[in-house]
């Protein structure tokens, strides 16, 4: 168990890990690209809230990290964040500077690059230009695993996270009336994390009857009385994200709604106690489905109708997928919401779902809003 | 990812308008003798496929398969149950779900190009597709040749049509409000941010990104926004207190005044450089940004040849001051439509006279 309390010893814990898995695989340099939706791994390296659109972080097998941004005010952030001094401009697509920076060290072994498959084709070619293409390989594989158990100095900034969670769903619920439309509800909750110093949100919705396969964006409609409305809130506090599924309803629930809410909360419950250290996503999904399989819902537990049973959660808000067969180990301080969020011919689309850690003892919650149907008055 | 509304109205963009973008498109391609083009977007970098046909790739990747003749296809890593959703917010009607978008191009060169002699396609703006799915399609379709046109469809949005003026002032209307909300009154950043955020949403705006920064020593406060509204970015930069900001406003109307058809990026910069020079002024940047490159931040800007590209008339740019502050740097921008007459602001009633 890691016990770090400041930047520098958090730093220490990172790089110690990923070289060790570096020197396990000959790395001898590794490379994180991160355009602006996947900026997880080089903001793992520096530590650093970057508002540069591409930027890129590289850590040797030994001596100091180097970060390439574009915006002038990331200089100031990455040494800020108290991991790397050494950052340096970029220029795109070519990353002459990267390249500049890789050439020694790929005479020395092999270079991996975490998201070299969104890597522009412009900026592969220069970069690999009279450098050995063979010398390249992808670690974002090797990045995911090693991000996916959490130090405490992490876990603090997820249960922060998770209490924005809370106030969200609050606001989220303050705001729903008869005649509101999606995209307003959006905007309010929008507003009430900005209020919480909230960096960045991901955020699906969906309203209506049970013909609602799916959320999305927001649209332009408004909501009637009897509609369920469903949500998914994922706030990012310091980095962190976590992230809260819940439904509700214009009015006082359905017959339909209520036994949709039963048996979803029932597969939540059933993730949450198969979450233990050791357990694998697949399993943790398994528990779910065999809920849904029990009362006859099995099919509704498949691609057609739902995407994952859950995924973890930390730097990226999408981490680790929960599904059948996905045979990843959750091992202690790994961060993931159970959520069986799919449709059912019940009530349609129903989400539902709770961030949890794993600890020794079980899942450790990370929300106080209880799981249940909430409903407003029309 | 994009959390705001997502709208397909024809009362702001009529249908035609998307047949006549999407036709303009279609005719550079046969003209090229090429049997498609494809445009690669993602949730950070859209505004082309957005452009074309009021798709959101509101997280994730995808691919627009625009073929020379015919309807567009919507290549996709997203579930089909949001197809629906798709196909209401936008012209798109046909949307096909491959995790694998590289095989899913490979799949609609094939039935696209069938029969043909000598079939050569477009990967549009190719340096900023994903090297993999790039190197995947290349090694599939041997038999096809592959054409790199850089700029063809940002090129096509650099000079906003009437529609998107209305648009565009619209949206610059709004922000204004966001921001001088944000700008009055004593409150904390957070509470700033947040009457923005509301604001911008609650009246449309698909995406926002920006800060406001106070500054404690010189008592100045300063907001910055750039946003989606419908497929069109825009930023501005307001500012209240402080030394710099009081030199920043008739700095940014001065180095407005360069913004005329035939001058370059390089001389409206150098024009800024000059401003400043005879000001005495330490410090002070500008820089011009098409409003196709917003979305961006520039990083997607042609090479740095382009700065010698002229502006054209009817083209919308964003102008940005900036000067170092007691603690920090504080900027003034605003959005401008360059014209024979001189620049002019992209307000909503400017733009209704266009």
């Amino acid at each position: 168990m890691n016990n770090v309390v400041n930047e520098a010893a958090e730093k220490q814990w990172r790089y110690a890990r990923l070289r060790a898995e570096m020197a396990k695989q000959g790395i001898a340099g590794l490379l994180a690209y991160a355009p602006a939706w996947r900026r997880e791994n080089v903001r793992y390296l520096t530590n650093a809230p970057l508002k540069s659109k591409y930027s890129f972080a590289y850590l040797p097998i030994e001596g100091e990290a180097t970060a390439f941004v574009l915006a002038p005010e990331d200089h100031e952030a990455v040494r800020g964040a108290g991991f790397t001094e050494d950052v340096r401009p970029l220029s795109l697509p070519g990353a002459g500077e990267v390249r500049a920076r890789l050439a020694e060290d790929a005479k020395r072994g092999r270079i991996a690059i975490a998201h070299q498959e969104l890597l522009p084709h412009g900026t592969w070619t220069a970069l690999t230009d009279g450098l050995p293409i063979d010398s390249f390989e992808s670690a974002t594989g090797l990045m995911d695993r090693v991000r996916l158990v959490k130090s405490n100095w992490e876990l603090a900034r997820i249960r922060k996270s998770g209490e924005v969670c809370d106030v969200a769903w609050q606001r989220f619920l303050l705001t729903l009336h008869a005649g509101v439309a999606e995209y307003e509800i959006v905007a309010e909750v929008e507003a009430g994390l900005a209020e919480q110093g909230a960096e960045d949100n991901f955020m699906l919705i969906a309203s209506g009857g049970s013909d609602v396969r799916g959320m999305t964006s927001p649209t332009d409609r408004r909501l009637c009385k009897g509609d369920m409305v469903r949500t998914e809130v994922t706030p990012q506090m310091d980095g962190y994200w976590a992230q809260i599924c819940r439904t509700a309803v214009v009015g006082p629930p359905s017959d339909n709604q209520r036994k949709s809410f039963d048996l979803f909360e029932e597969a939540v419950q059933a993730g949450i106690d198969a979450v233990r250290p050791g357990v694998t996503a697949g399993e943790v999904a398994a528990a779910e489905n065999d809920v849904f399989r029990r009362y006859g819902y099995g099919e509704y537990c498949t691609a057609e109708y739902t995407r994952v049973r859950g995924h973890c959660l930390g730097l990226h808000l999408d981490e680790v997928p929960l599904l059948e067969g996905i045979d990843t180990v959750l091992e202690e301080n790994a961060v993931l919401i159970v959520h069986p969020n799919t449709f059912t011919p019940l009530a349609g689309y129903h989400v539902l779902g709770d961030p949890v850690v794993v600890t020794k003892a079980g899942a450790e919650p990370l929300l106080s809003t209880p799981r249940r149907l909430d409903w407003v008055e029309d | 990812m994009k959390r705001g509304l997502v709208l397909f109205d024809p009362n702001e963009t009529p249908p035609e308008e998307y047949r006549s973008r999407l036709g303009r498109l279609q005719e550079r391609l046969r003209a090229d003798g090429l049997g498609c083009g494809f445009i690669y977007g993602d949730v950070a970098s859209s505004g082309d496929i957005c452009y074309l046909t009021n798709l959101t790739i509101y997280w994730n990747q995808g691919v627009l398969a625009v073929p020379d003749q015919g309807e567009p296809v919507f290549l996709t890593k997203l579930s089909k149950r949001v197809y629906p959703w798709m196909r209401s917010s936008s012209v798109v009607n046909d949307i096909r779900s491959n995790p694998d978008l590289g095989r899913a191009i490979v799949q609609f060169c094939r039935e696209c190009l069938a029969g043909r002699a000598s079939p050569k396609v477009a990967l549009i703006d190719e340096a900023w597709w994903p090297e993999s799915i790039v190197a995947n399609v290349r090694a599939a379709l041997p038999e096809v040749g592959f054409s790199n046109i850089e700029g063809l469809v940002r090129d096509q949005r650099a000079q906003p049509s009437q529609s998107e003026l209305a648009l565009l002032g619209r949206a610059r209307s709004i922000l204004e409000d966001a921001i001088d909300t944000a700008l009055t009154g004593n409150h904390t950043t957070e509470e700033r941010w947040a009457a923005v955020q509301r604001i911008s949403r609650r009246s449309g705006f698909m995406d926002i990104f920006g800060h406001c920064h106070a500054d404690p020593e010189d008592g100045s406060v300063s907001v910055e926004v750039s946003g989606q509204f419908r497929h069109l970015w825009l930023r501005r930069a307001k500012a209240r207190g402080g030394d710099a900001t009081a030199r920043l406003r008739p700095a940014l109307d001065a180095i407005a005044g360069s913004l005329k058809p035939g001058a370059t990026r390089g001389e409206v910069q150098a024009a800024g450089a000059r401003y400043a020079e005879i000001a005495g002024w330490q410090g002070f940047a500008c820089d011009c940004l098409s409003h196709t490159d917003i979305e961006t931040d520039g990083a997607q800007r042609p090479p740095a040849g382009a700065d010698s590209e002229p502006l054209q008339d009817g083209e919308v740019v964003l102008l940005t001051c900036s000067a170092p502050s007691a603690r920090g740097t504080v900027a003034l921008g605003d959005m401008f439509l360059v014209g024979e007459a001189g620049a002019r602001t992209v307000t909503k009633e400017a733009m209704r006279r266009e």
